[in-house]
């Protein structure tokens, strides 16, 4: 069984107002801060991954907040952990560092290609100043610029970049002047969001009391075409909802989400895809504890990062999460794969739900009962998605 | 003053009945009518309980098990009065507001006599003559009274030349009581005994007695209040409703003394309870005659009717899963009111639910009111609609309740459409707001009266036209000031068209209306608006028109979702996206669907609360 390794680290130079993510505010990472959480890293990594049995690691993903922000030498330290506990060939193997474009970062990328990082995911989030500013960001697209020529000289040769639109103020034009420079950058991967307002948020709370001047639905769904079709024409291929790449680029270790292949996480907030056991036939799902220092209390304390129990998915939920993760990919739910794990083909449970949606154009279905969504199933996939769950 | 304590309370025998005084009260709401027959009740217990207690105490029990419950405030008074002789007084209850006045009427020709209250600070009211109109119609001796004397505010004089002016009864002759302090209670007494004529059957003819109010009590059956008008009634006796055509044995007949007291028999004149097995309601009408099965009389007591409900609505749970619980709580309701029906009814948008008839619209509120209220159901009313006669080219006259029923334009000669004589009260400041919401409701006037600084108009309006809301109107256009009463009309022909609402093409039938041709496009227009604010934006574009018959005379459309699509899901998300969706679909499940259009409850609703906005 082969394993992704997903490591959060909690650390921002400052908090995005659409943010909600498990993030701490820390200007300044004091060296003593940095050791201690790094090896609560690696004392968690240690327990918990003889549990998933991995015989192969296929992906390592270091996300956040800001895992830049760690030095250099704490990032090979937990490669170089994860790497000792599971064999992983250097070729297949896929180390993901999510970089904020800032000049501190922007110095460490050679270290960090040294550390065995092969994979940069840059939070570009526009190259227009002013949406950058609207959305509260720190960085400008000059910085951006810098780090993502910085990222080439180091030599990183698969490199994805943010980006994200229906962003405040901004206008369709604005967007896609924003397209035309990310397509000129000639990046690998594009992973492009339309801003969500979520739950406690700064944004969340302007948009509710009308201080936010948020594009409409329809433009931002004009937004969402724009991108698909720009995108595609520069050479990149949607493969997922969200995410866009050239041939041969697409992110290995997102897909093991979409596919439920089993990740372990680590870090706080981080959550884990456990594989089917004997009391968990369908798999099991982890949440670690979000609190950084309650977090780093219980591992401190010997225990697991998780707090609370598993979510035991029972057939009948897997069966939905099977659907939907599938229908966010490009290559859509193949129907041999799912009846080899449920049994019958997608048709046998979704029968009213696929002739609808089909009748309404949003979703296609192939010979065979595989299933994938048309262009406009890919604007409206809750609404898709929603029949499945 | 003593009450008679012998053997069946009749006092003087059988045969006589010149020591009986059968009387009612009647008033506007809130003139004191109850406090005033508590007062009444209470003069009589006070004076028997020490005679009465031993053998009233031992009865508790008894009573208990036999479980009899008196309904109304129905009970005997006993009376020495100032002539030195032991009288008899009936008080009997009368239904309290205006939908039943038919039961009203019934129970009003039970009496001889009715005291009318007339509160001394407020003075007539709307209901005030409509209930002396039935009273004088019933030939009625009138004993009128000022109540809450003892008011402040109460001005005698002025309400007193109020009652000779309108009612045409001397005001010297109308007695000031206090139903709060008792003041005057004793005289009122006096006076009900002087003027009240007793009963003047014939206590040797065929049973006739007149059944004027009935309930149902779970441990007898159906309990019957009736008043011997003609011959006497004995228990065992087999009874015969005339009307019905059933056939009953007495099982038990009590007096209300005030608790039922079991007796061999009711003689002419007297009031009381007459248990005979009956199951249901159902099997009974408020207003029959009961005469006896072996020498029945050749005619029956006059003013029987079968009353037929007039406001009809569709109930349907808001939550589908209450169908049950409400289909529970309707059999439950209609056991102690037969006057109200139901049928199981589908509507493809509401779901199962229940098509209902009412005797009014304050009835429909009552019975909507108590469904919620002690059943704990959350409902949702089709807008209340009344009986029509659709005279078809055919010649044939057919009566619709429902929009759903009524045949196509094309075949329909005409539509006639019941009509109510509205009286209504208002203190003259409130005079415009009244004649405008009554020209507005398709009103015409009949009279219009000034005493003083109150206005009495009266209106031809169509039912139609009061049954959502008219009510409530009138009391806001008069700050609670006016008073309303109606009385049924006929019918009359109306330029009446079907008005229905289609989503994407389907009626939506719930929705459906008849309505007069000219307030079609306004109605259409509200709820085309109404809908396109609740119906979200869904996988097609939504089409919502008000149409007459195939002409669409409003139109509004929701435009296609064109975007619904989460970003990022990894991780943790997953669960987190599952539960998003799943809570979608949820919604979904909420919905209503006509055709391939999901319509969320809310809109509903809204569409058919639109009256009231």
């Amino acid at each position: 069984m082969d394993l992704g390794v997903y490591v959060h680290v909690p650390f921002c130079e400052r908090i995005c107002p659409y943010c909600d993510f498990a993030v701490v505010r820390a200007p300044q990472l004091a060296r003593e801060r940095e050791d201690a959480f790094v090896a609560a890293l690696l004392s968690e990594c240690e327990r918990r991954l003889p549990l998933f049995g991995a015989t192969r690691l296929a992906s390592l993903y270091l996300g956040g907040g800001t895992p830049s922000r760690l030095r250099a030498d704490s990032v090979a330290r937990v490669i170089e952990r994860v790497r000792r506990a599971v064999p992983a060939s250097d070729a297949a193997l896929e180390v993901t560092l999510e970089v904020n474009p800032s000049t501190t970062e922007r110095a460490r990328l050679p270290a960090f290609r040294e550390a065995g990082v092969n994979r940069l995911s840059i939070g570009l989030q526009s190259l227009d100043d002013a949406t950058l500013k609207r959305l509260g960001r720190a960085h400008r697209a000059a910085e951006g610029r810098a780090t993502f020529a910085a990222a080439r000289s180091a030599g990183f040769d698969d490199v994805s970049v943010d980006l994200l639109f229906a962003a405040p103020g901004q206008s369709l034009a604005a967007l896609d002047a924003d397209l035309a420079a990310f397509a000129a950058l000639a990046p690998q991967h594009v992973s492009a969001y339309a801003l969500t307002l979520e739950a406690g948020t700064p944004f969340e709370r302007a948009a509710h009391s009308g201080r936010l001047a948020l594009p409409g639905d329809d433009e931002v769904a004009e937004m969402l075409e724009r991108v698909a079709l720009r995108l595609g024409a520069a050479g990149f291929a949607r493969y997922e909802v969200s995410s866009f790449a050239r041939p041969g680029f697409e992110s290995r270790h997102n897909r093991r989400y979409w596919e439920r292949r089993p990740v372990l996480g680590i870090g706080p907030g981080a959550w884990s895809s456990e594989p089917p056991r004997a009391d968990a036939p369908f798999g099991a799902r982890r949440a670690n504890e979000r609190d950084l220092d309650a977090w780093l209390a219980r591992v401190a304390a010997g225990g697991e990062g998780a707090s609370g129990p598993p979510e035991v998915l029972d057939e009948a939920t897997a069966r939905g999460e099977a659907s939907f993760l599938a229908l966010r990919t490009a290559a859509g739910l193949d129907a041999r794969r799912f009846a080899a794990e449920f049994g019958a083909p997608p048709r046998a449970f979704y029968a009213d739900a696929i002739d609808e949606l089909v009748a309404a154009g949003l979703l296609d279905e192939g010979c065979g009962g595989s299933l994938r969504l048309t262009p406009r199933g890919f604007l409206l996939s809750d609404t898709v998605f929603a029949r499945f769950v | 003053m003593s009450a008679p304590s012998g053997s069946a309370g009749s006092g003087s025998g059988p045969g006589t009945a010149s020591h009986i005084r059968n009387f009612c009260i009647i008033a506007h709401v809130d003139h004191g009518k109850s406090t005033l027959a508590d007062r009444l009740l209470d003069v009589t217990k006070a004076l028997s309980s020490r005679e009465k207690r031993a053998q009233f105490l031992d009865k508790m029990d008894l009573e208990r098990e036999r479980g009899i419950t008196i309904k109304a405030q129905t009970a005997r008074i006993y009376h020495r009065a100032r002539d030195g002789k032991d009288y008899v007084l009936n008080l009997i209850d009368t239904p309290g507001h205006v939908d039943f006045s038919y039961e009203v009427s019934r129970a009003l020709s039970a009496c001889e006599g009715a005291v009318l209250v007339v509160d001394a600070a407020q003075g007539i009211e709307a209901q005030t003559l409509a209930n002396t109109y039935l009273a004088v119609d019933a030939d009625l001796e009138l004993v009128p009274v000022l109540n809450k004397i003892d008011l402040p505010s109460a001005e005698p004089e002025r309400v007193a030349r109020e009652i000779e002016d309108i009612l045409g009864l001397p005001a010297s002759d109308v007695l000031h009581v206090s139903a709060k302090t008792g003041q005057g209670i004793e005289e009122l007494i006096e006076r009900i005994v002087e003027r009240v004529p007793p009963p003047s059957g014939d206590p040797d003819a065929p049973l006739r007695a007149l059944i004027f109010d009935s309930w149902f009590d779970p441990y007898v059956g159906v309990v019957l209040l009736v008043r011997v008008v003609d011959g006497r009634l004995a228990m065992k006796e087999r009874i015969k409703l005339m009307a019905r055509g059933s056939e009953h044995e007495v099982t038990d007949l009590d007096l209300i003394d005030p608790h039922p007291r079991s007796v061999g028999a009711l003689e002419m004149g007297e009031v009381g309870i007459v248990i005979a097995g009956i199951k249901t309601l159902d099997d009974v009408r408020i207003g029959d005659t009961i005469t006896l099965a072996q020498r029945p009389a050749p005619e029956p007591l006059p003013g029987f009717r079968e009353v037929k409900p007039m406001v009809f609505a569709g109930l349907y749970p808001v939550d589908a899963d209450e169908y049950g619980a409400l289909k529970a709580a309707l059999e439950k309701l209609r056991l102690n009111d037969a006057s109200f029906r139901y049928e199981p009814e589908t509507s493809a948008a509401l779901g199962f639910g229940f098509r209902c008839g009412f005797l009014g619209f304050l009835h429909a509120e009552i019975i909507q009111e108590r469904l919620e209220r002690e059943y704990s159901l959350n409902l949702i009313s089709t807008t209340p609609t009344v009986r029509y006669q659709v005279v078809q080219n055919t010649g044939e006259t057919i009566e619709i309740d429902s929009p759903a029923d009524l045949p196509d334009a094309t075949r329909i000669e005409r539509i006639e459409e019941p009509l109510i004589l509205a009286t209504i009260h208002v203190p003259a400041d409130y005079l415009g707001a009244v004649l405008s919401l009554c020209q507005e409701r398709r009103g015409v006037q009949r009279d219009m009266s000034v005493h003083g600084n109150r206005i009495q108009v009266r209106y031809l309006l169509p039912l139609a036209e009061v049954v959502a809301d008219f009510h409530d109107r009138i009391k806001s256009a008069t700050r609670g000031y006016g008073s309303f009463d109606y009385e049924l009309a006929g019918y009359q022909p109306g330029d009446l068209v079907k008005l229905d609402v289609l989503v994407n093409g389907q009626p939506v039938d719930a929705l459906s209306l008849i309505v007069h041709r000219d307030k079609a496009f306004q109605r259409g227009s509200d709820l085309v608006r109404k809908l396109k604010e609740f119906i979200p934006r869904q996988m097609y574009e939504v089409a919502i028109q008000a149409a007459v018959g195939s002409r669409v005379i409003a139109r509004s459309t929701v435009k296609a979702l064109r975007k619904n699509v989460t970003a990022k899901c990894y991780g943790g998300d997953i669960s987190r996206k599952r539960k998003l969706l799943e809570k979608q679909k949820e919604g979904k499940k909420r919905m209503k669907r006509v055709g391939q259009v999901e319509i969320p409850q809310e809109a509903f609703l809204a569409a058919l609360r639109l009256d009231t906005e």
